[in-house]
């Protein structure tokens, strides 16, 4: 049994976490799943756990950020560990109620790998949620039983 | 004040004189430009504002004054220019003779010569760093409320669809039914905050309008309207409805707000009857929503539109205004009520 968790979230309302964990629940049982509400933690967690070599099994399959958080919010949580190159191959998406076309652009700008709305409605949520972990944890190929190498120059460029 | 010389002695109309008053009085910035960018006029307003001893030197031309972050778009829009595209609309940030930064928009018409050549620019342009100012602070109003209005209401009827989800079974019907309506109601709410923010991003002109079908609309609105109307079936008739051009959900806004009204004011009757359509024959189209129900005296200040309607008939009338269109009711007690509204001002075709 593999309790590394599958996907990080780091979310300060606990509201919005409460529905976040019950549709990955509902998407599949039991999915370890790994919640933060600061953007410092989840960066210190990162920082902590995660050299570049760990393996496909080792490493989160998925990390959402939610936008508006206090101290640090998700886009400078990106930032970061696309500066920090901490984690290179664990899809990022960013999460967010807002829309906003700067926060979309500074996210594609911090090569998120995906940005997506919160939607206002619940059963709604629940479906994008689930249709989210279904893509990138069984449709996306993050080189599964591989170890992969990345270049000291990969992210040059960034940020 | 200048003017007043000038009121003082009148030029002969129709003179060169009286003509370059006209231009020479004016409070926007009018230049006259080579294809290169060189000074060939610019009248009091622009000398006041611009460096224009800059703009003459060698190589410099009109463009030095636009700010460098905004000259590649400044460049790409001129480069439109063409004798089928005459008239180009640019926005840019531009340096005055002070030094400062002012945001400024510029229509820019071109003159051709018979083989097509540009040989002239006339610029005609004025500061509008005030509208975005209010455009910044717009931005982060609605940023404001696209998050802490839509989290909680998430949260409302969220919650209220596990308790139904988990527990509906073991609760009492009158739980279940009181669940529904805090589901719903939030619901409702949420939408209302998605049109808000729509309207928002309408202001700062972010949403290109799309062509609407919207017979199919109004049927789309019906049909989810009747889905929470449990008091009353009325009869739905619907005309023919041009397709136009608008933002989807503002759209479907309207038309939900009006065939609402129709219903709620028609529901005491057993042969309710709500007709849906559009008068062609002005010069802009004209729709409207009319009931056979209770009607009201549109004599009356204050009645027609806004009772019962709160915020949504606010954001009716301002979608409608937005789009240089109005709204109007026409009834009488008893009689039924008609509204009316247009999406184009009349003086134009839609």
């Amino acid at each position: 049994m593999n309790d590394t968790p599958r996907i990080l979230i780091a979310e300060d309302d606990v509201n919005d976490l409460m529905l976040t964990r019950r549709a990955l629940s509902r998407f599949r049982q039991g999915l370890p799943v790994k919640d933060f509400q600061t953007g410092v933690a989840i960066l210190e967690y990162l920082q902590a756990s995660l050299p570049l070599e760990q393996t496909a099994e080792q490493r989160p399959g998925l990390i959402l950020l939610d936008i508006k958080m206090p101290l640090m919010g998700g886009l400078e949580v990106l930032e970061q560990i696309r500066e920090k190159r901490l984690c290179p191959a664990t899809p990022i998406v960013i999460y967010s109620s807002s829309q906003e076309p700067r926060d979309i652009a500074r996210a594609y700008a911090a090569c998120a790998n995906s940005f997506v709305r919160k939607p206002g409605d619940y059963v709604q949520y629940m479906e994008i949620i689930q249709r989210l972990a279904a893509y990138w944890l069984d449709t996306n190929l993050t080189g599964a039983g591989l170890s992969l190498q990345f270049s000291e120059q990969g992210a040059a460029g960034l940020g | 004040m200048i003017q007043i010389d000038r009121l003082t002695e009148p030029q002969p109309q129709g003179s060169q004189a009286w003509y370059q008053d006209i231009v020479e009085a004016q409070d926007e910035w009018v230049c006259c430009l080579g294809p290169d960018g060189s000074l060939r006029y610019a009248n009091p307003a622009s000398l006041g504002t611009f460096d224009l001893q800059r703009i003459d030197m060698p190589g410099q031309g009109w463009w030095s004054m636009v700010h460098p972050g905004d000259a590649p778009g400044v460049q790409a829009s001129l480069a439109q220019l063409s004798p089928a595209n005459p008239l180009v609309e640019i926005e840019s940030r531009v340096f005055t003779a002070q030094g400062t930064v002012v945001w400024a928009r510029f229509s820019c018409r071109g003159l051709f010569e018979s083989a097509g050549q540009l040989v002239e620019i006339r610029a005609v342009g004025r500061d509008i760093s005030d509208r975005k100012r209010a455009h910044r602070e717009l931005e982060t109003f609605s940023h404001a409320v696209s998050h802490d209005l839509r989290a909680p209401l998430r949260a409302v009827n969220g919650f209220a669809a596990i308790l139904l989800e988990d527990y509906g079974t073991k609760l009492p019907a009158e739980c279940v039914a009181l669940l529904e309506r805090i589901r719903d109601a939030g619901t409702r709410m949420g939408t209302l905050v998605d049109v808000l923010l729509s309207l928002s991003h309408l202001e700062l002109g972010r949403i290109p309008d799309q062509q609407v079908d919207q017979a199919g609309l109004v049927q789309d609105v019906f049909a989810a309207l009747q889905a929470l109307n449990t008091t009353s079936s009325p009869t739905l008739v619907v005309h023919a409805l041009p397709v136009c051009l608008a933002q989807p959900l503002l759209l479907r806004q309207v038309w939900q707000n009006l065939i609402s009204n129709a219903i709620k004011h028609s529901r005491h009757r057993a042969d309710a009857r709500i007709e849906v359509g559009c008068d062609s024959a002005g010069p802009v189209p004209v729709y409207y929503v009319r009931d056979n129900g209770a009607g009201f005296d549109h004599q009356r200040p204050g009645a027609s539109l806004d009772e019962g309607q709160g915020v949504g008939l606010a954001i009716v009338q301002r979608i409608v205004e937005r789009k240089g269109g109005r709204i109007w009711a026409q009834s009488q007690p008893g009689a039924g009520a008609t509204f009316h509204f247009t999406l184009a001002p009349e003086s134009s075709r839609a």
